[in-house]
């Protein structure tokens, strides 16, 4: 076994380097790994619901203005601002600005959980929308969180201070 | 100058002053015109030897330059006449557009949508308010209070032959007071440019005696017949089933989604798509199907219903008469 005075000095490189990634991505599973979001302490990376559809892995519409904006709308016309607030503040279902995803942030599992809906109140739009028009609400609601990093006052994923200077 | 959409061919009591006015700036600028020929005749054909003294510092005291004097002043007030008179008579048709307010008159609120025009007549009652789309019923010869809101951008309503233009506000509400006259078929349009199918954003205005206006809004109160034939059942799960019910309302069912036009009464309406198609059953089995190809960019989907589904989804259509 190593003596504790030489693995703390490298636990600290190990999670300084991890803040400096500039990748969001990595960042976004550093934080899962260290457990640091508020609402989910995650012990596996094991994730509830069914299996994550493998139809698109990544939302034709991302990064589409057009699209975005058209999901921005059917967000509202499918009543999704019912209960995730209008700018995805949340309410009576969780808050979509942040960026702390119960069932995972990636693309397809927002697709899923608008389509097949999840536990505890979230409905299944299966029928109520077009595949292509929940791709686009899905394309927005990733857009709501963009921010959510930078918002003042908040905690980075990785436990840094947004005061702490700025990150790319 | 007649026709369905022609300030020209007025049907209503705003028409009518707008198109006076019209007739009126007509007849002036033709005069103005005809006088403006003849003065130009009358200076090519300017006697010979005529002096005038033009360059700066020279004394204007020459018969011919007394002559032109007397000519540009008399032009320069007959020019101010011109316009004063203009100025008063469209004073005058602001006026008389804006004085049809009427107590107790019905109030209707028209919503421009991209791309298409959402009608809700009021009602202190809830239970009575009529939602329709792209088709403005009115009384003839009563005065209507017309609710204009936007649900996205800045849209213009605007029925040449009943009324003048306004346009129509996202985030306020603007009001037009409207008196058509004559019972008949008349067709509005769009007049602010408001993205992809503003030029297909057009609303039909049908004009009915005020006895036939009530039997109309009678009618328009019921609730859907219900599905007629075998068929016609089946299309109507589908309807519920289908992406359909979540957008679009059809009064007396569980379908009450407010995103497009209700279809309660769909059979009765003279077009669909916001006057881009006659109703007929194959235009509006185009339109389930292709609807990006009739109009591209409206906010209906492909919803991808096969064959059998779209053919029972038509026999409900058909029977919501």
């Amino acid at each position: 076994m190593r003596p504790a005075t030489r693995v703390v000095p490298r636990a600290i490189l190990f999670a300084f380097l991890a803040s400096c990634s500039s990748d969001s991505g990595q960042r976004e599973r550093d934080a899962e790994a260290a457990g640091s979001l508020v609402h989910t302490q995650r012990t596996s990376t094991l994730q509830a619901g069914a299996p994550t559809l493998a139809v698109y892995s990544r939302n034709p519409y991302s990064g589409d203005e057009n699209a975005i904006a058209d999901g921005r709308r059917l967000y509202a016309w499918m009543n999704c601002l019912g209960c995730h607030g209008e700018l995805g503040g949340g309410g009576i279902g969780p808050p979509l600005a942040d960026a702390d995803w119960i069932y995972g942030g990636e693309d397809a599992v927002i697709y899923q959980s608008i389509m097949q809906g999840r536990p505890n109140g979230m409905p299944t739009y299966e029928g109520k929308v077009t595949p292509g028009d929940a791709w686009k609400i899905a394309a927005f609601v990733r857009t709501l969180s963009a921010d959510a990093e930078r918002d003042a006052g908040q905690q980075g994923p990785t436990g840094q201070g947004v005061l702490e200077g700025p990150r790319k | 100058m007649t026709g369905l959409q022609s300030v020209l061919d007025p049907a209503g009591a705003g028409g009518a002053s707008i198109a006076a006015l019209w007739w009126a700036m007509f007849g002036m600028g033709t005069l103005v015109f005809l006088g403006v020929v003849i003065a130009l005749f009358l200076a090519v054909r300017r006697r010979e030897g005529t002096e005038l003294h033009t360059r700066a510092g020279d004394r204007l005291d020459t018969p011919d330059d007394r002559r032109a004097r007397r000519f540009v002043i008399g032009a320069v007030a007959a020019s101010l006449a011109v316009l004063l008179v203009t100025f008063t008579l469209s004073l005058f048709t602001s006026r008389a557009t804006a004085a049809l307010a009427e107590d107790g008159a019905p109030e209707i609120e028209v919503t421009g949508i991209q791309w298409w025009w959402d009608i809700r007549y009021l009602d202190s009652d809830p239970s009575r308010v009529v939602r329709v789309a792209n088709e403005l019923h009115l009384p003839a010869g009563r005065s209507v209070r017309i609710k204009l809101r936007s649900r996205d951008v800045i849209h213009s309503f605007w029925v040449p032959s009943i009324a003048g233009k306004l346009d129509v506000m996202p985030g306020r509400e603007n009001e037009l007071w409207v008196r058509a006259t004559v019972p008949g078929t008349y067709r509005g349009q769009c007049a602010e440019f408001c993205g992809l199918q503003h030029a297909k954003m057009s609303l039909m205005v049908v004009v009915h005696t005020p006895a036939d206006y009530e039997k109309w809004l009678a009618a328009e109160l019921q609730p859907a017949s219900p599905p007629a034939s075998a068929l016609a059942v089946t299309g109507e799960t589908v309807f519920m089933r289908n992406p359909c019910s979540a957008c679009h309302a059809i009064r007396g069912t569980d379908a009450y989604g407010q995103a497009g036009p209700d279809l309660t009464h769909l059979g009765r309406r003279l077009s669909l798509a916001a006057g881009e198609l006659p109703n007929t059953a194959a235009n509006r089995a185009a339109w389930i199907t292709a609807p990006q190809e009739v109009k591209p960019g409206a906010h209906m989907p492909d919803v991808g219903l096969d064959p059998t589904e779209l053919e029972a989804l038509l026999a409900y259509l058909d029977g919501l008469k």
